[in-house]
């Protein structure tokens, strides 16, 4: 495929002079300026399939036997195909230490994080309009702040502070749904 | 992820008015992470600089769009004010319109809107954290050099020179690339471009814009058939712009009318709301009437703009929005843009030239099954 630059409302090709810092107006009506950089014209490199194994003693690949390994995965040392290896920046890994750094959060390979302090406070400003559930809130967050204390929060977030303040809000609920309660019965 | 924020730098964030998603951006050593979140996860999206083909940079019409639309609450809110008798309620809607007034200024002065993208060869990522130009030109400008230490410098001239003309592009479904061109291996055919039916966008503005004008209609003649009209157009534009927006989620709808159908929800949403607020009001004032289901729709009959000087600011504001976002959107839409083509009418199946080829016979089961001459 030729090098281009597309519109990113409808994909179509834009005018050469684009690339030059011109402003281009596309066909759907969007006016698009580009900044571009050398990758835009470098040749893309074509992946592998991986070779099939000829000698009977050649190392083969951990997932495919019929085909001859060319990397070690550096994530857990099992032997890859050309198919099979997934070079990130220089690191290889094969697709199964993918899936388990994301999952356990490894540098630069986890995709997306759960923000349980956000949830936590949410939790608890919602009984705010439901009062007669209010206490149960409360105690509902307090259970996810002690649940995920340990989770990491969002990047650039300051550590803890959504769920200190999830605590504090709880406890402030708490301590006024006691207050109500014995007010209207003792007091 | 480790919390690495010793070799992360914020390059940018997305503005506090961002309630509904939110992003930043950050340069690491060797790639450049978007994250973006909607309140309860962060999703984490990595372009390595060594990847990165461009950074593409298109207008947007949000400031022009909320500078349209922030005058209207502040002049109503600011007019209330004055004619109040009140003077908590004068501080109160002073203030409002106030805040009004100060988010207009803000618009305006934070400079045109934009949104950007990142390309690498095989996609583009929407950079949301960036919505203003001056914040999006300090934003390349670093990313700039992060990227050139890792690929080098790309003169403008040369890059002009190697990019393909559109006319030089393969058609969609070829995998070759265009003879003369600077080639690529054909790994990828390109995407077709994405042509949006802008019909329903056209429905929800028009339906609109009729609003609006039976709305302005009521300062002259009030009638239980217009009243009914009001709503049933008010609550059908609302529903045919989610709609709209509903079908152009996958792109190809110019940025300017998508954003003018969200804002003809929000606008919906909001008379909605007020009318409800107002419902509610009436019922606690009256709780008599609450069985009573006509009640309310008599209220609303009975109303005559220039009653109070609240139903006047309700009715003028209400009016102008409709006919503001419906006009305009209906004028975005009379635009000429290439559209979607309308759907071409069968052509006769001729079984002289059955080849059996599946791809050239529209219905190749029942004409290897029918061996007579076809009816249009």
């Amino acid at each position: 495929m030729a090098a281009v630059i597309r519109c990113p409302n409808c994909a179509r090709a834009l005018p050469p002079a684009v690339a030059g810092g011109e402003a281009a107006d596309c066909a759907c009506g969007q006016r698009t300026r580009a900044v571009a950089f050398p990758a835009l014209l470098r040749p893309l490199t074509a992946g592998s399939f991986g070779q099939r194994v000829i000698d009977a003693g050649e190392s083969t690949c951990f997932y495919h036997p019929a085909k001859r390994a060319e990397v070690v995965c550096d994530g857990c040392g099992r032997f890859l195909c050309g198919l099979c290896d997934i070079d990130m920046v220089g690191e290889h890994l094969c697709a199964a230490c993918l899936e388990t750094g994301n999952t356990r959060r490894k540098e630069d390979l986890e995709t997306e994080r759960v923000l349980h302090g956000q949830i936590a406070i949410s939790t608890v400003l919602v009984s705010v309009f439901f009062w007669f559930i209010a206490p149960f809130m409360a105690a509902a967050s307090l259970f996810i702040v002690a649940r995920y204390w340990n989770a990491p929060d969002g990047i650039g977030a300051t550590p803890k502070l959504a769920k200190i303040l999830a605590v504090i809000l709880s406890l402030l609920v708490l301590g006024g749904s006691a207050a109500l309660f014995i007010t209207l019965y003792y007091g | 992820m480790s919390e690495t924020r010793k070799n992360r730098t914020r390059l940018a964030r997305s503005s506090i008015a961002r309630v509904f998603e939110r992003g930043s951006l950050w340069a690491s050593d060797d790639h450049l992470l978007v994250v973006s979140s909607r309140g309860y996860t962060e999703r984490y999206r990595r372009i390595y600089y060594h990847d990165l083909q461009a950074v593409l940079v298109t207008d947007s019409p949000r400031r022009l769009v909320f500078s349209l639309i922030l005058p209207l609450p502040a002049v109503a809110l600011l007019a209330l004010a004055f004619t109040w008798d009140n003077t908590v309620w004068r501080t109160a809607w002073g203030l409002a319109g106030a805040f009004f007034g100060l988010l207009f200024l803000i618009n305006w002065i934070k400079g045109p809107s934009v949104k950007c993208h990142a390309q690498t060869p095989v996609q583009q990522v929407l950079l949301g954290a960036l919505s203003r130009k001056r914040q999006a030109e300090r934003f390349i400008a670093e990313l700039a050099a992060r990227v050139e230490a890792a690929q080098g410098r790309l003169e403008p001239a040369e890059a002009v020179a190697g990019l393909a003309t559109p006319a030089e592009m393969p058609p969609p479904a070829a995998d070759s690339p265009a003879p003369g061109a600077r080639s690529r291996p054909a790994a990828v055919s390109p995407p077709p471009p994405r042509l949006h039916d802008e019909r329903w966008h056209r429905y929800a503005f028009i339906s609109l814009f009729a609003a609006g004008f039976l709305l302005a209609l009521s300062f002259v003649w009030n009638h239980p058939f217009l009243l009914s009209l009001q709503i049933l157009l008010v609550a059908g534009g609302g529903t045919l712009a989610i709609m709209a927006l509903a079908r152009g989620r996958d792109g190809g709808v110019p940025e300017t009318l998508s954003f003018l159908t969200k804002i003809s929800v929000g606008y919906v949403i909001t008379l909605c709301g007020v009318v409800f607020a107002y419902y509610i009001a009436l019922m606690v004032a009256n709780p008599e009437y609450a069985d009573d289901p006509l009640y309310f729709y008599r209220r609303l009959v009975s109303w005559r703009p220039g009653d109070e000087a609240m139903f006047t600011l309700l009715y003028l504001f209400s009016s102008a929005g409709a006919l503001l976002t419906g006009g305009f959107g209906w004028w975005q839409c009379a635009s000429p843009r290439p559209r979607v083509p309308p759907p071409v009418p069968p052509t006769p199946v001729s079984t002289a030239g059955n080849t059996g080829d599946l791809h050239t016979a529209p219905d190749a089961s029942e004409s290897n099954r029918d061996s007579g001459p076809r009816a249009p």
